[in-house]
This record gives C-alpha cells, structure tokens and sequence, in this order.
C-alpha cells in the first residue's frame, strides 16, 4: 500500500523538497547551479552519442577526400576533390539519381493513396483493430526477408504472382525481375506491400484528430463526403502525412537490402538506385573513397530534401496546431 | 423560410433514451429556444434537425416535406456550432464562402454575399484573417456569418455563445435576436442558459430528461410554469421552494410550513383551484425572490419575521436570504441595510405570486 502525503502528515508540499522539485519541473531550467547540475549528467551521453555519429562522419568526410588504400601497409594518398569531380563524368552516378527518384517517388505516391484510403476505409469500422493487427505483419518482417518473399513470388518456375500476371496475359515473356520494364515495379510493390501499414496507421491516427465539429459543419454547408474529405480531413491530416513521407522517403534513400536480394541493380541498371551503386563502387569494386564522396551526396541531398519537406508542410502544420487550443 | 415539425420523435444511444416521444411545431420564422440543463436530449434533438444523428423513430418535417432520410447536405440548413467549427486552413472569407462555394455560385456573387454578411456582423476588416487570429467573439461572429450568408430554411444554434465572455454574450444576445428579426428566418436554438431564452425566443420548450416538460412564450414558462422543475430551471436567482401542508378553516385554505412558523391564507381562487385538482395534505409552495418582501429590523409590520441568514449586495439591488423556521428563502430588493446575519427582519408573501407543486410529481396545482 502507498502512503499518501497526508498520511504522513505532510500538509503543504513544499515541505516536501521532492515532490516540490517534481511539480515545478520546468523551473529546475531556469535554476542556474541546478542546470549546471543537470549539464554534468547528460554529458556522458552527449559524448557518447556524438562520438558514435561524429566519428564515422568525420571518416567519411576524410575518405571521400582521399584515394583509401586498402593492402595493409600503404597509406592513403591525399587526392583533394578527385572524387567528387569524377562524379559528374560518372553516367552510373547520375543514372543512379535518377533511378532513385523515379523509385522513390513510384513508392511514395502508392504507398500514400494507398495508405490514406486504406485508413479511411478501416476509420471507425467495426473490424479495425483486426485489420491493423493483420497489416502490421508486413511491417515486422526484416526488409531482406520480405525481398526474398518477394523473389519468390516472382520466380519464373514456380512464383505464384508470376503464375498469375502471366496467366492475365500481363506478361508476355521472360521473368518479372529479369525484365528492365516490370523488375521496378517488381520491387516497388515489394516496397509497398511493406511499407503502406506504416502509412495507414501513420494516418488513422491522424483521422482520430479530426476535428468533428469540422467535418460536421461542412456536411451542414452542403458537401458530399469525398468532398469532405479533400476540404477538411485531408488538410488536417497534413502534420501526419508529413510525418509519414519525411520517414518513407529518408528509408528509400537509404535502405537496400530488398533491392540487393532481389536484382542486384538490375536488369541492365533498372534498379540500380543510388545506395546500390554506392554498395556496389565501395564493396564490389573496393574504391572506397569514391563511395565515400557518393555517400555524402546521398546524405546531402537527404537533408535538402527534408528541409524542403518540412518548408512546404510547415504552414498548415502550426495554423491547425496552434488552432487546437483556442 | 419554413414551419418545422418534430412529430414523436425519440432518440436512443444503445439502450439510453436520449430524446422520449418529442413533439414541437416551430412557426415560420419563429425563434423557438430548446432549454435544459445537460444531458436533456436538447442538442440531439438539434443535431436530429440538422441531420448530423439518425432518428430512431418518428418524423422531422421542414414544411411538408420529410427530411428523416435526406443527408445534412441537401436539408438547406445553417448551423452554428458550440466551438464555431471553423476551417483553420482557410481565412474567414473562404470560411464564409464555403457554403456558396458549395452550391456551385459563382465568384462574383459570392464576394457580394459574404462582404453583405460581413459588414452586417461587422468583421470585414478581418476577412482576409486565419480563425488562428481571431478572439473568441471574432470566431463567433464568423461561424455566424457562414451561416447566414445563403438564406437556409432553417438556423440551428448549438449553444452559439456559451464560450464567450459574460459582457460579449449579453452583448450578442440583443444581435443575434436583431439579426434573426431582420433574416426572417425559422430559428432553433439550443441552450442551457435560461437567461438567453428569456431574452432571445419567441417561444421556449423546456426539456429534462429527454422530455419536453412545457412549451411556451417565456412570460407563460416564467409565470405559470407547469411543474417544479420548469419553475426552479427558469429565472435567476431561481424560485424558492418550501415543503407545505393544507389547513382548511372554515371555508378558507391555508398553507403551513411543515416547522409551522409560516401560515398563507390563500385566495378564494386558489383555493378553488387546490380544491378542483383535488390537492390535499402535503404540498410544495414556489415563490419567486421578486415576489417575496423584506424588511430590516424589529418593528416592521410584515407578516412574518425571520433571521438574516447572509445578504449579497449587487449594486442597485441586493439580494438577502433569510431563515425562516427550517426553511431558507432567497429574496430580491432595492438595495438597503439590512442589519448583520443573525439579527431579526420580517417578512411578507405576495400571495398572488405563489406556486404550488405537487410534492410527489411536482405537477403545477396553480
């Protein structure tokens, strides 16, 4: 059994030091010693966590600025910005962009139509709760181990989608992965059948908040419920949405595994995105300072890119959070 | 635009019975106010009207015409929500023109209709604003406005100024009344403050419980209320109640407090009235603050003289409350000393004022 405070024949809290720190805690922040004191336990943290990422980026900033040199005893030859002025004569490199935008986006633009019509659908049905639990299985599956469903799946001896596609008359020859047109979609369904869950449940959450009231007055004003849903569920789904696109486009930019089981990059370079060329020139070809220099374009451009993100999402993101309260 | 017809109509959530065998004719253009504390089935009957709840059984009529199945969209209906329900992502123009914008109006058109509505509700210097930068007055007025820029059927109000602050509201009572006079348009309203009905409605129906207890103009619910709870819901502060018996003598009806300090001969028509419901024994008397007098100190020359209890000056008038055996009385006067509680002050009854309930069912004897 607990004892209350009263119990203990404590009236006022503030005689109390520790419940007196506990219910003010955000004043602690602006108690100087006490942030000081606050400063010292977070800093073995802090140096941990910025050992672990500060490191290797600072390797990678050295490697891509170097010719590494891998047979023990050589050192590396200081090669300047080489690496990244050969990128741009690189036709891999720039194919390899392209490729990963065209996937990416074939990702993103299915995985959230698909994502938001399946949430709406399943919003407020009675077989919900059982229709998420059955949706998240794609999503506890290893990336590698959903590729080689997948492959399987494809297979042109006994792959059942393969099976089915030929049987539609869909396919006319050869295999699905084999082939330059349908292998990406090949692996954007795979990515899709993985990754929409993620996207509905991202936005059944958000459909949750929806404001009633909102949609109940729009339906007064006289529209429909497709109507309704574009005018007023969908802006007030943006912060979710943003959430949901920021997560599944950084993922494209750096997951591979799927790719790698499936095709490798290919056939012929169709599914050669940019993290698998970048795989391929540092641990197929061993020229890790080029794969370096790729490495920190991918990683430029990532955060460009989320910034780019945020900016367009920002807007209607503080307006309906700051409406929330008033 | 349109008579509304609520023809025994009921409500259920599951098994709770939000709204029993409801039955109200609103008038063209009338301004009927549905009053009752929380949970009275006021706001489902309102969102039944608005097509926004399904009904469970009976029949809504806007005119003639059935409206049980036709969704919210095509009702031709105007509601102005508790919280506004204001589209945050768009300003308070496109708020006001989404109704327009719904039935396919052009562009022009609906300029002139929302600056009309604005410069009537005064908010057009704030048109071109988000609801984020708007006080609570300003969201009000909005919601309002996307409400009267077409000319619906039928206004709903769901407690349109429970939010605002005590000055803004008394404020919009007197506008909201002035504006539903100058649209001519049917009106519904929903509130649980009784001070708006008074104010606002042409007619009020009361409801507890899901029940509608009287409809009426607000000078029959404020001076013949039907039953108890009708008289103790409406009028502020509200009535005082005092559990009585009936003592004949002779040919006269007197009612006796159950302490027996207080004694009031009725009149011979009241009595006619007790005596035709056929009251007898034990009865409950209602008597409004106004209706009661009092008067400070020994020599007084009232009926009655009771013990202050404690007195709340309000400026011009004041209100004193006073014991009285067991029984304590809320009275309402001009503003006077009226000595330290504790001290003696007498006390009268305007008899022609009084209540008397039934102390079971707390039906209406007069």
């Amino acid at each position: 059994m607990t004892i209350t405070e009263s119990e203990r024949g404590i009236q006022d809290p503030s005689e109390y030091r520790g419940v007196r720190r506990i219910d003010h805690a955000p004043q602690i922040f602006n108690n100087q010693p006490a942030r000081y004191y606050l400063m010292w336990l977070l800093l073995p943290a802090i140096i941990l966590l910025a050992g672990i990422s500060l490191y290797p980026f600072v390797w990678l900033i050295y490697m891509s600025l170097h010719e590494v040199q891998l047979a023990p005893g050589k050192s590396d030859l200081w090669a300047g910005f080489d690496n990244f002025s050969r990128l741009f004569s690189d036709k891999n490199f720039a194919r390899g962009w392209l490729t990963l935008f065209k996937y990416s986006a074939l990702c993103l633009s299915v995985e959230i139509s698909l994502g938001v019509l399946v949430a709406v659908i399943l919003n407020n049905s009675r077989l919900e709760k059982l229709f998420i639990t059955i949706f998240l299985m794609p999503m506890m599956m290893a990336p590698v181990v959903a590729g080689f469903l997948y492959m399987f799946l494809y297979n042109g001896t006994f792959g059942w989608y393969f099976w089915l596609l030929r049987s539609l008359g869909v396919l006319d020859g050869g295999s699905i992965l084999g082939n330059k047109f349908w292998a990406m979609f090949g692996v954007v369904a795979t990515d899709v059948w993985q990754w929409t869950p993620l996207i509905a449940l991202i936005t059944l959450a958000g459909l949750k908040r929806v404001p009633q009231e909102q949609v109940e007055a729009n339906m007064v004003d006289g529209a429909g419920p497709v109507r309704n849903f574009f005018s007023v569920a969908l802006p007030n789904l943006y912060p979710f949405l943003l959430i949901a696109i920021l997560l599944r486009f950084m993922d494209n930019f750096r997951f591979i595994d799927t790719i790698l089981i499936m095709t490798g990059g290919g056939p012929a370079n169709a599914t050669k995105i940019l993290p698998t060329y970048l795989f391929d020139v540092s641990f197929k070809f061993f020229e890790l300072g080029r794969g370096a220099a790729i490495a920190f374009t991918l990683l430029l451009l990532t955060i460009l890119l989320g910034l780019v993100l945020t900016k367009i999402f920002e807007d209607p993101t503080r307006k309906i959070k700051s409406n929330g309260g008033g | 635009m349109a008579t509304v017809t609520i023809s025994d109509v009921w409500k259920y959530y599951g098994k709770t019975v939000a709204v029993k065998e409801l039955n109200i004719e609103v008038r063209d253009n009338e301004f009927l106010c549905l009053l009752g504390p929380s949970g009275c089935g006021k706001s489902s009957t309102l969102r039944m009207l608005a097509g926004l709840e399904f009904i469970s059984s009976g029949d809504i009529y806007f005119g003639d015409t059935r409206v049980n199945d036709i969704p919210p969209k095509d009702r031709d209906i105007a509601m102005v929500f508790e919280n506004y329900a204001l589209y945050p992502h768009k300003t308070v123009f496109e708020n006001m023109a989404n109704p327009l914008k719904l039935q396919k109006m052009n562009k022009v058109d609906i300029a002139e209709r929302v600056e009309w509505a604005a410069k009537m509700l005064e908010i057009t210097e704030l048109l071109q604003r988000k609801p984020v930068e708007l006080s609570g007055g300003q969201k009000q007025r909005t919601a309002i406005g996307r409400a009267i820029v077409r000319e619906p059927k039928v206004f709903l109000f769901d407690e349109p100024i429970a939010h605002l602050d005590a000055k803004l509201r008394s404020h919009m009572r007197g506008e909201l009344k002035h504006l539903q006079r100058r649209l001519e348009t049917t009106t519904i309203y929903v509130t649980h403050d009784q001070l708006e009905g008074m104010t606002m409605a042409d007619r009020i129906a009361v409801m507890h419980e899901g029940v509608l207890q009287q409809l009426g103009t607000p000078s029959e619910i404020y001076n013949h209320p039907v039953n108890e709870f009708v008289a103790g819901f409406v009028g502020e502060p509200p009535m005082n109640f005092v559990d009585c018996y009936i003592e004949r003598q002779d040919d006269a009806v007197a009612l006796v407090n159950d302490s027996g300090q207080m004694k009031l001969l009725l009149s011979d028509a009241q009595s006619r009235a007790l005596a035709e419901k056929s009251a007898d024994g034990v009865v409950r008397l209602g008597i409004r603050p106004d209706d009661l007098f009092v008067e400070a100190g020994q020599g007084h020359g009232l009926d009655f003289t009771a013990k202050i209890f404690i007195t709340e000056p309000l400026g011009g008038d004041m209100l004193v409350e006073a014991e009285l055996g067991d029984d304590r009385l809320t009275i309402k006067r001009k503003i006077a000393d009226m000595g330290q509680p504790g001290e003696a002050c007498g006390l009268a009854f305007n008899i022609e004022k009084l209540h008397v309930f039934d102390r079971e069912t707390g039906e209406a004897f007069f």
